[in-house]
């Protein structure tokens, strides 16, 4: 299933650090392609500069990340890295309040195990006030976006989308679509109604561009 | 003594049971729980050693070795019968599975293996993992090699409509007539296959026929109508 290459072996992590290490670089690479903007320093972060910033065993309260849209909007988003194997509700209502004070209406939090159904509730509660995403360890340890299957998306704007619709002549139903639990969907943080212009090598165009609804 | 390589997967379901092969065989001692030691931190699992009165009868090793090496499980992954390493053309050096468990190879160290790559034939294990657009390539992969091995040659237009066909819900769905069973023209759905079932299904539920499609309008024989 996949393809092995030989190079030299990176700097030793503890298996649990390494793959901290890893889903960090994951989510930088995700808040990046979100239009986020990420200091340059957790973007070039390597196995030994994880290491003398965070320690051998990170503390991961210390890990919080928090980032602000490019697009000057002001939208910030913080990513969490709760210390439980399945969150509660406990510590989602600690974040929402870290939230609710650094004005954050979106987070990312990275699971280590999962989620209790209760804590997905309140989740769900509190999708009103701010949206909570959740993503797995295990879901994180490597970039999907960087397959080779998985072309470019690209998520259009609320004044793209309306362009595009206006342009093909088309309802919102027409178009393909997208589900919301969709890996890349997730990736992208996609709300339903949102469009994401798809731009796919062709082997008889060249470049073949497509648009999905999230539905 | 087994080793283990610790590449930092948790659910290490081997070594710790320590079933280690529980011989009949007269002058073995049998194994016990607490004659399999573990060290973790070196990755290493240790069996101690046997006592053999060689007296009773000769004993060959290589068979109990073997048999204790079948009922042994050293690491397993979920899903995964089996893996072997194999030389792809084109490809290189592969890790080539039985079973499918993307979340399983993700474990792998991205410095021996190269995850931009990971392909199956499984499309629904690929649409889960990495989403709708990594699955519709595989699609036309899958048909063109089935058409592959009797010598046909499609046009590769043919077989990206119908991978795109089947992943137009973001879902994977079959291109045949259970897959356009919710369409809503029943003379389009009729002209394709099981008449009967479909034009008394659409009876039944009293389903109205709006002719928007090219299919219906050849039905009544209205060539040239429709959104064509």
């Amino acid at each position: 299933m996949s393809a092995m290459v030989d190079t030299p072996p990176e700097v030793q992590l503890s298996p649990s650090t390494s793959k901290l290490f890893r889903c960090y670089k994951v989510i930088t690479n995700m808040l990046q392609k979100r239009k986020y903007a990420v200091l340059p320093s957790a973007v070039s972060m390597t196995p030994a500069s994880f290491v003398s910033q965070f320690g051998a065993s990170p503390d991961r309260s210390s890990m919080t990340i928090m980032v602000e849209k490019l697009d000057g909007s002001g939208q910030k988003l913080m990513v969490f890295f709760p210390e439980e194997e399945k969150v509660g509700v406990k510590p989602i209502k600690l974040y929402t309040d870290y939230m609710k004070q650094s004005e954050a209406k979106n987070a990312i939090m990275v699971l280590r195990q999962g989620i209790t159904p209760f804590a997905k509730q309140a989740v769900a509660e509190l999708s009103s006030e701010c949206t909570i995403e959740h993503f797995r360890e295990a879901e994180l340890l490597i970039d999907i976006t960087e397959h080779q299957l998985v072309p470019e998306h690209q998520v259009l704007t609320t004044g793209e989308k309306k362009d595009l619709l206006k342009r093909y002549r088309l309802k919102e139903g027409q178009l393909p679509r997208i589900q919301q639990t969709d890996p890349v969907a997730r990736y992208y943080g996609m709300k339903r109604g949102e469009v994401v212009k798809i731009i796919r090598p062709s082997e008889t165009a060249g470049r073949y561009v497509t648009y999905r609804v999230c539905m | 003594m087994a080793t283990y390589d610790d590449d930092g997967s948790e659910n290490e379901e081997g070594a710790d049971g320590g079933s280690a092969d529980e011989s009949n065989d007269d002058g073995v001692k049998e194994f016990e729980d607490s004659q399999v030691t573990i060290d973790r931190r070196r990755g290493v699992l240790i069996l101690s050693a046997i006592e053999v009165d060689v007296s009773t009868r000769p004993l060959l090793m290589v068979g109990l070795a073997e048999r204790a090496a079948e009922s042994v499980v050293i690491r397993s992954r979920p899903s995964i019968e089996r893996g072997m390493v194999v030389e792809q053309e084109g490809r290189g050096k592969c890790l080539q599975t039985e079973g499918v468990n993307f979340e399983e190879l993700w474990k792998m160290s991205p410095v021996k293996v190269d995850h931009t790559r990971i392909t199956s034939n499984d499309i629904w294990a690929i649409r889960c993992a990495y989403g709708v657009e990594a699955a519709r390539l595989p699609i036309v992969n899958e048909i063109r090699g089935v058409f592959g091995v009797y010598g046909i040659s499609v046009d590769a237009r043919h077989l990206t409509l119908i991978a795109d066909y089947m992943t137009f819900d973001g879902d994977y769905k079959p291109m045949n007539r259970r897959g356009m069973i919710d369409g809503s023209s029943a003379f389009l759905k009729t002209s394709f296959e099981t008449t009967a079932t479909f034009m008394t299904d659409a009876a039944v539920r009293c389903e109205k026929e709006s002719l928007m499609s090219p299919s219906a309008n050849i039905v009544l024989g209205n060539p040239g109508d429709g959104t064509l």
